[in-house]
This record gives C-alpha cells, structure tokens and sequence, in this order.
C-alpha cells in the first residue's frame, strides 16, 4: 500500500518519466551502444560473436599516427576558425548594432551562409579555390597579387587554410546574429554613464560591451566549439581528408573506420574519444558561465 | 549478456536505417498477393543519363506486357550501394535484384547476400554469351555472384588535336609519356592528368599503372599486399615524376574525377586515364568535340618489374540477386529480360556509360558510335580486375591514401606505399 505520503513524494518522477524515457531512448542508449561497441571487435556482417577486446581499439588508435594526425588536424581547424569567426562575427554585430533603417533586410541577407547545407556550401568554396578555374586565383592574379596558380586544395597547409576560410564563411552569421542578440540586450544607460565618466569608444566597448556579452560569447564559443570538432560534411566535400591527410578531422576518420573499413570498434573508440573530448571542454565552459551566478547567489 | 545488447542496439539502429532505404518490404507475403501480379523489386546503383533513361523505359515495356510479374524499380546513387547493401543483408530485406560493382559478388556472396547464378537452371547458356575472362570477376569459390552486364576497360583518353598540333605520337610507353611531356611544357600544356585526390578515383588511376608494370594489389595467395613491389614503386615514381617535372597539374593532389574532367576537357592536358564513360562525360559535361578524342591504351614502362602478366585494369558492373528475395525465380526471368536479352546489350551505345559484356556486341557488322570500340574491346580482353577479395573497398582506400601522400611530396613514393602495405596487411590478417 503506497502512503499518500509517498506517492506526494513519487508524483514529479511520474511527470519526468517521459522524457526521461525519451532521453534514455534516443541519447544514453546509443551512447552505451556506442561505448560497448568500442570495446568489441564487432563483426557485423560475418554473422560470428563479437570478439571482447577491452582497451583494445583504444590503444591502438592512440598508437595509430592516422588517428594522431587526425585529432591534430581537428584542433587545428576548430581553433583556427573559432578566434577568426569570433572576431569578425563581433566586428559585423558591432555594425549591425548601429544600422538603424532595413535591418531586418541586412540581417536576412547576412544569413544567407548560415542557411546554405553544408555540401553545398563545400562544393562552392572546392570550385572557388580550384587551382585553374577557381574565381580566388583568378582576382589574385588579376590584382597582381600571385603570378602563377596556386594549388589551394593540393598543398597541405594552404588546404587546412582554405577549409578554414569555407568555416568561418560559414559560421560567421551565426555568431554575428548571437553576439547582435546580446548587444541589443545592453542597457543604454550603462554607455551613457560610461560617456558622463569621460570613456572614449574603446573603452566602452572593453569595459562595459565586452563585459556585457562575456555570457552570450561563452555560449557561442561552446556551441561553435562542438559544432567545428564534429564538422564532417563541409571538409568531406572539400578535400575528402587530403592532401596527405591534412585535414583529416576525427568524424571523417571514425566515418572511414566504420563504414568504409566497417571496423565498428575502432570507429566506436574514436567516436567515444570526441565525446570525451567535447564534454570536457562543455563542461569547461559551462563552468565559467555559470561561475559569477554561483558567486552571486552565494553573497 | 552486454555484448547482445550491443549488438542488438546495432541491428536496431541499422533496421531504423534499412526501414529508411527500403521502398517495400521482402517478404513473400507482400511480393505476391492473391489476383496481382508478383512484385519485383529492382535497386539499379549509378547509371548514367543513358541508362537511366534506358531502363525507365525497359521496366515499362516489361510492366505492360507481363501481367504475371510487375518490377518495381528504384535508381539510386552509385555511391551508396555499399551501405544499401550492407544494411540490407544485415537485416535480409530489401531489394530482389540490385545492379553494382561486381567487387562486391565477393564480399556479399560470401555473407550470403547474394544468390548463386548457378542455381539457376539455364544459367549455362547465359554465361556463353558473355565474355569468358568477365565471368571470372563475378566468380567466388566456384559460384558466380551476377551477371555481369557492363565492362569498363581503362584506357588512355587522348586529345588528338594537341598531339598532333606538335606532332606527337600516342605514347605506348612510360618513357614516351615523359618525353611527350617535356615538349608539351615548352608550349604551357600538360601531357597528363588524373585525379590523385583523396578518394577511390585515384586508385583506380594507380592501377592500371601498376598492372602494366607487371605489379599485383596482393602477393600469389593473398595473405601480403604486393602493390609496394617494385612494379609498384615504380608506377608512383612514375606519377611523382611526371608532377614534379610540370608534366602534369600541380594541384592533381586535390583532383577527384569532376576537377579532372574540366582539366582534360577545357584542353589544358593532353592524356588522361579514363574508359568508356569518357565519351559521353566529355560531351554532355563540357561540350567537348569528341571529334578530337581518340583512345588508345594505357602506356606501360618498356620494361617490366614483375612477373606477373601485365594487362590493364578492367571494371565490371554486374546484376545480382539478392540472397534473401523470396521471389528468386521472378527475379531471374526480370534479370535476364532486362541484362541479358534486351537488344541494348548486343549494341555497344555510348549513352549506357560502358560497353556490353556479351560478345554478340563485337560480331561483325555490328555498328556502334563508340569512338575505339576495337581499343576498348581489346582492352577489355585482357584486362584485370581489382582481386575479388571481401575486404577490397578497404584495400583500395589505403592505395589511394599512398597515392595522395606521395603525389602531395609528403611521403616518398616508396614509404608511401610501404606504409599502406602495413595497413592492407592488418586487414587481410582478419581473413
């Protein structure tokens, strides 16, 4: 017999089953999935019981240059695009902020990138930087700024450099619309005051915008983090991984450990690694997002 | 108990993923239902234009004159048929007939996703039509896993205009490649092109390459990768050569078969590494005049490094039926009115992205607006396939990864290659 007292008690889990139910379904079982996968030689197809390997798939991917290679290319990319778009998107907002007629109409166009599928947006940026018809070399040469073409997609470095770029394209608008959001959210009274002390324009934006958007800017740096180290379908399309593997990201390794190898575990492990990667890294972030609000409630 | 959990979440998730491919369900049931004609399924990968539309129109005159059997046809892209078919046998439902690459009669057939022609009983005097030497790219442990339907010889794509504008011969061989290409620099042109990007394309460019040097993707029984032998090595020398001399294009490490096509079409290189796609690629792609276009075959070193019989590379696409249809009988009649006694198949028509397999195509008087049939015929005679082992799209993908690493100057050729080799061996130590 449930006494009414505890079924008081039971009455928010009742509530939070089904979602919970839902969360179970679609996030923590494909990750125990995953997990047990990554610690199997899983074979699939042959139709023979999974083979316990332990640390097996782990340790060799560790071991394994491709996959080293891969995680350095991957940070690479990401840190190499995340300060780049971060401050270009700050630059566009702080213009943005002061457009005071058709905003709406600048702010759709500015999306235009965002919206774009990712394939499409590589199969653009692959034709503009292809070494004989790509409209990049030809204003290059036409400005006098390269007197040969150059094999932006064939060289190592200048590939990373023009994934990157495709990246940033990308990602821009996104940060762009955020960082608006906030700035619009800054009261106007704290400039003024900032005006009345004597500040000059630069120190308002270091010491009342920046301060201002410290919240919003912690989120798009989380959010674009996860969203860059997972990126598969813009470099995939642009340069496949290559030349000579560098830029070959993590999902595109785990996508050809698992599909075209079709060695599960090794490209569960490498998967799991990501994971455990990008849930340091939130849990980072979100830590000092939240930091000052603990600080504040305490006091 | 963990270990079936996981494997049960895989099916689960893989059957979410099939339930998505799939247009119909494969069981018998629903193929044949009381007073309607039996229902079979068809997944044809790739094709081009040509066949596309050749195949619309095939399943319609079959629909309207059978009221017994009724096809229900899918097209679907090249490029998936290796995750189409792996989930499908997997979860053993899907289509009844599929058209593929014949590398997978190996790595399906052995799973048992794929039915043996052999039980089939006037599959004799299908496979005398065909091609003897074709017949063996489909064949695995003494069954054959399709009917193969399409050959898919490469050879060597020519600009007959530039070549002779400076009155240059077709090279038959590497050396001649490299002095065509010295002279072709004096005048901004390249002698070669071909896609050495990051992908499966490149592979096959290598291939031809190290079969003409007397070389082997694997040792005499397949338990060692053999393409790093000296055939091998040789080959990428050979490519690494011609890059660094400006023979070909700098960015060729970055080339997949589109940026290729644009290279050759828009006259910027002479010679490329193609088949019998190219014709029409060419045409309807780019508006090249195939006036100018002439094949010849694939240059090889005037000495060669292996043993081996040298030949060229030869690509088969097959019509299989699937291991697990419960209509094999209806799928056998649809295969062999489709692939095998439409006329389609004893013209070779350039629209259908390669030449037939039946050797009633080559009889005499028998017209075709293939330019070089007669090269892309004997090429198809003699050459060699990719070696019909399971793990082969994987084989493949290191080849191409050596190729790329030592084309980009990263990796000597012959690091490149050994390199790779020690990744193929890892595979084929699993079998």
């Amino acid at each position: 017999m449930i006494t009414k007292q505890l079924q008081q008690k039971l009455t928010p889990y009742y509530f939070l089953a089904p979602a919970l139910a839902v969360l179970t379904l679609i996030i923590l079982f494909p990750i125990v999935s995953n997990l047990l996968m990554s610690v199997h030689k899983v074979q699939l197809l042959k139709g023979g019981e999974d083979e316990f390997v332990g640390l097996g798939n782990y340790t060799r991917l560790l071991g394994s240059s491709t996959f080293r290679g891969s995680v350095s290319a991957s940070l690479r990319f990401t840190f190499l695009s995340l300060p780049l778009a971060l401050v270009l998107g700050m630059g566009m907002a702080l213009v943005f902020n002061e457009i005071r007629r058709a905003r709406p109409v600048f702010t759709a166009f500015l999306l235009v990138p965002w919206a774009i599928a990712p394939v499409v947006t590589g199969y653009m940026w692959r034709w503009l930087f292809h070494d004989s018809f790509g409209l990049i070399n030809h204003f290059l040469m036409t400005v006098g700024i390269i007197d040969t073409n150059v094999p932006w997609l064939a060289q190592p470095d200048t590939a990373m450099a023009a994934t990157v770029v495709a990246n940033v394209w990308r990602f821009m608008p996104y940060i762009t619309i955020m960082l608006l959001a906030g700035l619009q959210g800054i009261p106007g009274d704290l400039y003024e005051a900032a005006h009345v002390d004597g500040a000059n324009i630069v120190e308002r934006f270091v010491h009342v915008t920046l301060p201002q958007l410290r919240h919003v800017m912690a989120v798009v740096f989380l959010f674009a983090t996860i969203w860059m180290v997972n990126d598969f379908a813009l470099i995939f399309i642009m340069t496949e991984g290559g030349p000579a593997k560098a830029t070959l990201v993590v999902p595109i390794t785990v996508y050809r450990f698992a599909f075209e190898h079709l060695r599960l575990g090794r490209g569960a492990a490498a998967a799991m690694i990501l994971l455990v990667f990008l849930l340091s890294v939130s849990a980072i972030f979100i830590r000092v997002i939240f930091a000052d609000r603990r600080r504040q409630a305490s006091e | 108990m963990i270990q079936a959990i996981s494997r049960t979440g895989v099916r689960l998730l893989l059957t979410l993923l099939i339930l998505c491919f799939a247009t119909g369900c494969t069981s018998d049931r629903e193929r044949r239902i009381p007073g309607e004609p039996t229902r079979v399924v068809v997944w044809d990968f790739g094709g081009v234009p040509g066949h596309q539309e050749w195949i619309k129109g095939a399943v319609e005159r079959f629909n309207a004159g059978r009221d017994d059997i009724e096809i229900e046809l899918e097209i679907r892209d090249w490029a998936t048929q290796r995750e189409s078919l792996i989930s499908s046998t997997i979860i053993g439902a899907g289509p009844d007939i599929i058209r593929c690459h014949h590398k997978y009669s190996v790595e399906f057939g052995e799973l048992g996703g794929l039915l043996p022609m052999e039980r089939f009983a006037d599959w004799p005097e299908v496979k005398a039509r065909i091609f003897p030497n074709v017949l063996e790219h489909v064949k695995y442990n003494g069954q054959h896993y399709g009917v193969p339907v399409t050959m898919l010889p490469f050879v060597l794509a020519v600009n007959t205009d530039i070549m002779a504008r400076y009155d240059l011969d077709v090279p038959t061989t590497w050396e001649g490649m490299l002095e065509a290409g010295r002279i072709l620099k004096e005048y901004d042109l390249q002698a070669f092109t071909m896609p050495a990007g990051l992908n499966l394309d490149t592979a096959y460019r290598f291939l031809p390459l190290l079969y003409g040097a007397g070389g082997r993707v694997f040792n005499h029984d397949w338990t060692q990768a053999g393409f790093n032998g000296p055939a091998g090595k040789a080959a990428l020398e050979f490519l690494v050569r011609m890059k660094d001399e400006g023979y070909m294009p700098a960015a060729s490490a970055a080339y997949a078969f589109d940026e290729n096509a644009a290279h050759w079409s828009t006259e910027k290189a002479a010679m490329s590494i193609e088949g019998p796609w190219w014709q029409d690629t060419v045409l309807g792609d780019f508006g090249f005049d195939t006036d100018k276009l002439a094949l010849a075959q694939v240059p090889m070193p005037a000495t060669a490094y292996e043993d081996n019989p040298r030949g060229v590379l030869l690509d088969v696409v097959m019509v299989a039926i699937t291991g697990y249809t419960p209509v094999a009988e209806e799928a056998w009649t649809v295969l062999k009115a489709l692939n095998v006694d439409d006329p389609v198949w004893q013209q070779p028509n350039p629209k259908m992205g390669g030449i037939p397999t039946q050797l009633a195509a080559y009889a005499p008087g028998v017209e075709s607006p293939y330019i070089d049939l007669d090269e892309l015929a004997e090429s198809a005679r003699r050459g060699i396939g990719w070696p019909g082992h399971p793990a082969i799209t994987q084989v493949q993908r290191h080849i191409a990864d050596a190729v790329n690493l030592a084309m980009s100057g990263v990796m000597t050729p012959a690091d490149a290659l050994d390199q790779a080799a020690v990744e193929v061996n890892e595979v084929l130590s699993d079998y």
